[in-house]
């Protein structure tokens, strides 16, 4: 790095904002550059004269109120203010300091103070460590950290500040379960906890020693009874829930690990159970005090050593490592599964010697209820060896989390053979032959027992890979193919090879689900599957399959609504599947059914609900639909991050919202109103956020066509059409060829956008592209062709192909009245025939619309009939929109340009489903951008100056588009 | 490139319900966001204001008033925090200029807080490097006063309100990159102007 690029991160550095490796690169070059060296000096003088600046201003601005230090006990007696902080009372204490209730001053806000007892740091070396350690642990940034907001030193006193969490330490609520717990077997001591709340004394650096104390019940025991663990209701609920907050712990442990810390101390002491129903991790850095040789130690600070691992105990056992932390997140797990320790004894050397030596009682010898995989997990945490236990935190989270979730957990039970083995290593001497030919023994039922849990695990694996995404069928398909012929064809086999065909054969789906669903009883996953499906299957033209998929939906809606039977997360979301193009709110629903009844979180489902938030929010251009997809989206890029279709999702939603302040600031700058420059702003942020998403995108997963989609809209909205050809071209062929619908979407928006910008031949490559398959069955294929050739110059092509199309297309009515407008917007009379139809045909509002096309009903008329018989939201905004542009394009045949303009934009602002939107902007934008088009109108048109392009951003179309 | 992605520093699902509740006139968000926030806003804008308290509070409780019409103003985009800073700002450099513009260069605002310093300085009766260090601490807060709106604001939100760089962009309405450059350039006008003073003392 240069020593200009230095200086800018400079600031950075020194406020320890700078992400790690950036860091080692600036001190690298700082070693070896005086000059930057000198400027390192004189930006960290200025740091101090701030602090000191800031500690002046604070005595200024204090408000008078003085704390009470009634509280406040030997030590840091009359300690009323810290720096910073003014004491508000007395939390807790141990061995290495008191815990205070704080407030900081300077920004107002309480927070828990740790304050080491005067004199416990002796060395510099030890004040170093205490000062780095909790610097490195104030970055970590984890919702089951517990935030270390700043540490430093005062008159003396060493000291840091961080959140105050409202709850209880695990210890205090184990405590409590096993006083009111009936079924208890305390037959341990009873445990040593600190006080009860907000970060109780949790700066010992281990428990008190054991108090002679009976295990009262806490003063808090409501809170206690409502946060009850696992042993006060011995349900499989519990334990799940159970499951989830230690998998959210060793979540937090790996975050740390990665960052390079180990915590080293975990314990129930340091695991807070908050309001939120979190367990916060506590005391990162601490621990690590306690080898300092500079640190006074007292006899409270060593404690039990009960948590720690062999490796701690004895270092030739292997090195401390994120390992650590798993094996004593184990030992808390077994406290609490069985409310006693593994080791106990009743000395220092006897625990020791335990720790070290013996195995312990498996849980489930101590109470039945507990579920094996727990105990599985638990066990192999606690594992002698760091090789054996989980590899990382993050390997523990996960089998936790499929506990929780209900999926079949990765680790395996130590076998009867794995358990003889240990006992032959740790007992050589006795090995006796005859062990051996037991064990044979054992292995034909093993066998036999084998093939059919194989089996189901492969099934319930595929089931899951389906769930969490759909569209990746090859693993799943690839387990369904190996479930062998002694299992059969299951019910639950069926469905997941069902849901494999949905996306690439949902025809071929139907027909697996269809005989199931016949001898099955009430089988709601498979009954929306199936609706799905025929949903998917109508995309290939039938339209009357749609009719029949809305009709399984309704059908099956009914069923579940007469029984009393449970519909799974899975339904719910095969459900909203089914209603997403019909009905988005109602997929909405369904998808916040699915995420609720899910037993562990779905975020497969989360994307479909951002996805219809983000559909709802296209068609009715309402922004409290933006909050809820932002939110929706945020957390799912954490849950998935690596998913581009979630970064689409992003893009798209600030791309609508962008599209929705341009309207509005349209309409802004026509009032007058000088709100217009910040939304304005506001417009160029969204817009910039979802070029950005795209971006990333697009950086982040070449093969994938999401970020190229999200790259090109985002341009077009910006009304930028050169660039958004650029990222429809950039599309990689792997891509367009995966995905029919992507093809589809990439030629029809080419030609829209060539024709807009007048590259006409590009324009017509790309129609040829579009509707080289559906010409026979799509209007619009020749309608377009004969606007593109007329534009173009060519006139009797165009004339001829508006004939064919009204030859072919006189029903349905919309076909046909849609032909008529291609004549009228190519400057031509359309023949009248294409506005009759057969009255009995035809619903009572389109007749009045043949009517108002004929010149016999007036355009309030027509208004009338469109509400009168009280449409649907999304089926009146369909007429609205076909109406609209029926006006614009006799408006355009008669010359009136700028009338003509107003109404293909009106048209296109309906988002409707059926493409009038889309139309209806190809026509306006082409009026807005092309001054001189189209030639043909009588030369009397008035000559109305085209808009400011903003209509570009402002009306865009298919936006939300549905891509699943 | 790195530094100029979008921190994802995003609106947490917390701040959202709140600002949706608030949307929603519920008494209570407004209670909630009052007692998180208050106290360190009005830190803010007494900071910004030269110490004038009074002036403060009124700004705050216009902030508040300000939030509960969220639909009317800009809506947050990354932070709360950060937004309510941006609200606070501009009422504060609003009510700056419109003093400097009715021509009373806020006397009685600067004899206050010159008083304030001094009973602050004064019971602190400190070894001489202690007191060197307050001299320079007193200076560095002369020199913020004089310092440019702009940047004065982005230094009081880092070092004295301890708002991280995402929050300030959002507050001073920059990108990250933007926020950044200007906390560096007012860093670096800060450095130079208490540099010459280490000159000019020894």
């Amino acid at each position: 790095m240069t020593c200009e690029q230095i200086d800018e991160l400079l600031l950075e550095y020194v406020d320890g904002d700078l992400a790690e490796d950036r860091r080692d690169e600036v001190r690298l070059h700082l070693d070896g550059c005086p000059p930057c060296q000198a400027r390192l000096r004189s930006t960290r003088a200025i740091f101090g004269d701030l602090s000191a600046a800031r500690s002046l201003d604070n005595r200024a601005r204090r408000p008078e109120a003085q704390p009470n230090g009634a509280a406040l006990g030997p030590g840091h007696r009359g300690l009323q203010t810290l720096g910073d902080f003014s004491i508000v009372e007395e939390l807790g204490r141990g061995g290495m300091g008191v815990v205070y209730k704080a407030r900081q001053t300077s920004l107002g806000r309480i927070v828990a103070l740790k304050v080491l007892a005067s004199g416990a740091l002796q060395s510099e070396r030890a004040i170093s460590r205490f000062q780095h350690e909790a610097q490195a642990a104030a970055r970590l940034h984890h919702t089951n950290i517990v935030p270390v907001y700043a540490q430093g030193e005062a008159d003396g006193h060493y000291f840091y500040a961080m959140e105050l969490i409202e709850g209880a330490p695990l210890s205090a609520i184990i405590r409590a379960e096993a006083a009111a717990s009936p079924t208890a077997r305390i037959i341990d001591k009873p445990h040593p906890t600190a006080p009860g709340n907000a970060n109780a004394g949790t700066i010992d650096a281990s428990a008190p020693p054991p108090s002679a104390a009976p295990p009262t019940t806490p003063a808090h025991t409501d809170t206690l009874a409502s946060i009850s663990l696992a042993r006060a209701v011995r349900t499989t609920p519990r334990f799940r829930r159970l499951a989830r907050l230690f998998a959210e712990v060793a979540d937090a442990l790996h975050h740390a690990h990665t960052s390079g810390i180990v915590h080293r101390d975990i314990k129930p002491q340091n695991l807070l159970l908050g309001a939120d129903d979190k367990l916060h991790v506590t005391d990162f850095g601490l621990a690590r005090l306690l080898d300092e040789p500079g640190l006074t130690r007292t006899h409270e600070m060593v404690g039990t050593p009960s948590y720690m691992a062999p490796e701690q105990i004895a270092p030739e056992r292997g090195a401390i490592d994120g390992r650590t932390d798993v094996y004593a997140l184990g030992v808390t797990l077994y406290e609490t599964l069985t409310h006693r320790r593994p080791f106990e004894g009743a000395t220092y050397d006897q625990i020791i010697h335990r720790i070290l030596e013996t195995e312990p009682t498996r849980p489930r010898r101590i109470d039945r209820s507990i579920p094996r995989d727990l105990e599985t997990i638990c066990l192999r945490a606690m594992e002698k060896s760091p090789a054996a236990r989980f590899p990382t935190a993050a390997a523990m989270a996960s089998d936790l989390q499929r506990y929780a979730t209900d999926f079949p957990i990765a680790s395996r039970p130590i076998s009867p053979f794995g358990r003889a083995w240990r006992w032959v290593k740790r007992n050589q001497a006795k090995t006796a032959a005859g062990a051996a030919i037991a064990l044979v023994a054992l292995l034909t039922p093993l066998l036999i027992h084998f093939v059919r849990v194989r089996d189901t695990r492969l099934v319930e694996s595929a089931w899951g890979a389906l769930l969490d995404n759909y569209q990746q069928t090859d693993g799943p398909k690839a387990e369904l193919e190996r479930v062998s012929w002694l299992s059969g064809r299951s019910r639950e086999w069926t469905v997941a090879r069902a849901l494999t065909l949905i996306s690439q054969d949902p025809a071929a789906s139907t027909e697996l689900l269809r005989p199931l669903i016949a001898k099955s009883p009430p089988d709601f996953e498979a009954d929306y599957l199936l609706a799905w499906a025929t949903m998917r299957a109508a995309r290939s033209g039938k339209v009357e399959l749609e009719r029949e998929a809305t009709q399984l939906v309704a059908d099956t809606d009914k069923l579940r609504a007469r029984g009393a039977f449970a519909v799974s997360g899975a339904a719910h979301f095969f459900r909203g599947q089914a209603l997403f193009a019909e009905d988005p709110e109602e997929a909405l629903n369904a998808f916040r059914d699915a995420i609720a009844s899910h037993p562990r979180s779905f975020p497969q489902a989360m994307v479909h609900r951002a996805r219809s938030i983000n559909q709802l929010l296209y068609l009715r251009r309402d922004d409290r639909y933006f909050t809820e997809a932002e939110s929706t989206l945020n957390q799912l890029q954490m849950l998935r991050p690596k998913d581009p279709y979630v970064l689409y999702l992003l893009s798209t939603t600030y791309r609508l919202r962008g599209e929705i302040l341009a309207r509005e600031a349209e309409l802004a700058h026509a009032r007058g109103d000088e709100r217009e420059r910040d939304l304005r702003s506001d417009f160029e942020k969204m817009h910039s956020e979802a070029a950005d998403y795209a971006a990333r995108a697009i950086a982040e997963h070449q093969s994938s066509p999401y970020g190229y989609m999200a790259a090109a809209w985002a341009a077009e909205s910006r009304g930028d059409f050169r660039a958004a050809a650029d990222f429809w071209n950039a599309l990689p062929t792997a891509a367009r060829e995966k995905s029919a619908s992507v093809q589809q979407d990439r030629t029809v928006y080419l030609m829209r956008l060539y024709f807009w910008l007048s590259d006409l031949s590009r324009a017509l490559e790309a129609h040829q592209q579009r509707y080289a398959a559906s010409r026979e069955n799509d209007p619009d294929a020749r309608i377009w062709e004969a606007l593109l050739r007329k534009t173009d110059g060519d006139a009797p092509s165009a004339e001829r192909l508006l004939g064919e199309a009204a030859e072919k297309f006189q029903s349905p009515c919309e076909f046909a009245t849609r032909v008529a407008a291609g004549f009228q917007i190519c400057g031509l009379t359309p023949p009248p025939a294409l506005f009759t139809a057969d009255a009995a045909t035809i619903p009572e509002w389109e007749s009045v619309f043949l009517a108002y096309c004929r010149g016999e009903a007036t355009w309030e008329a027509l208004q009338t009939a469109i509400d009168a018989d009280k449409p649907t939201r999304d089926e009146r905004t369909r007429r609205l929109s076909r109406s609209s542009f029926h006006r614009a394009a006799q408006a355009l045949s008669a010359g009136d340009r700028s009338e003509a303009q107003t109404w293909f934009r009106r048209s296109a602002e309906h988002f409707d489903r059926e493409g009038y939107c889309f139309r209806g902007r190809m026509i306006a934008e082409k009026l807005a951008r092309d001054p001189a088009w189209p030639g043909w109108n009588s030369p009397g048109s008035e000559k109305s100056t085209p808009q400011a392009d903003i209509s570009g951003a402002s009306i865009s179309s298919l936006g939300a588009r549905s891509i699943d | 490139m790195s530094d100029d992605q979008p921190s994802f520093a995003s609106l947490s699902a917390a701040d959202t319900m709140l600002l949706q509740r608030l949307q929603d006139g519920e008494r209570q968000a407004i209670a909630t966001l009052q007692s998180r926030y208050r106290e360190e806003l009005r830190l803010f804008c007494q900071r910004m204001l030269s110490g004038d308290a009074a002036a403060a509070e009124d700004v705050v409780q216009d902030v508040f008033v300000a939030c509960c019409k969220v639909a009317a103003e800009s809506r947050p985009t990354t932070s709360l925090r950060g937004w309510l800073y941006q609200i606070a700002r501009r009422r504060c450099i609003d009510l700056i200029r419109r003093r400097q513009t009715e021509g009373a260069p806020r006397p009685t605002a600067g004899a206050r807080k010159a008083a304030a310093y001094e009973v602050a300085v004064d019971p602190l009766t400190t070894p001489a490097g202690r007191a060197l260090k307050l001299d320079r601490a007193a200076h560095v807060l002369k020199l913020l006063e004089n310092l440019d709106e702009d940047l004065r604001t982005v230094i009081i939100m880092r070092y004295f309100q301890d708002l991280p760089r995402e929050e300030i962009a959002e507050a001073v309405g920059l990108s990250l990159a933007g926020a950044k450059a200007r906390l560096s350039r007012a860093m670096q006008i800060l450095r130079e102007q208490m540099d010459q003073l280490g000159d000019s003392g020894t």
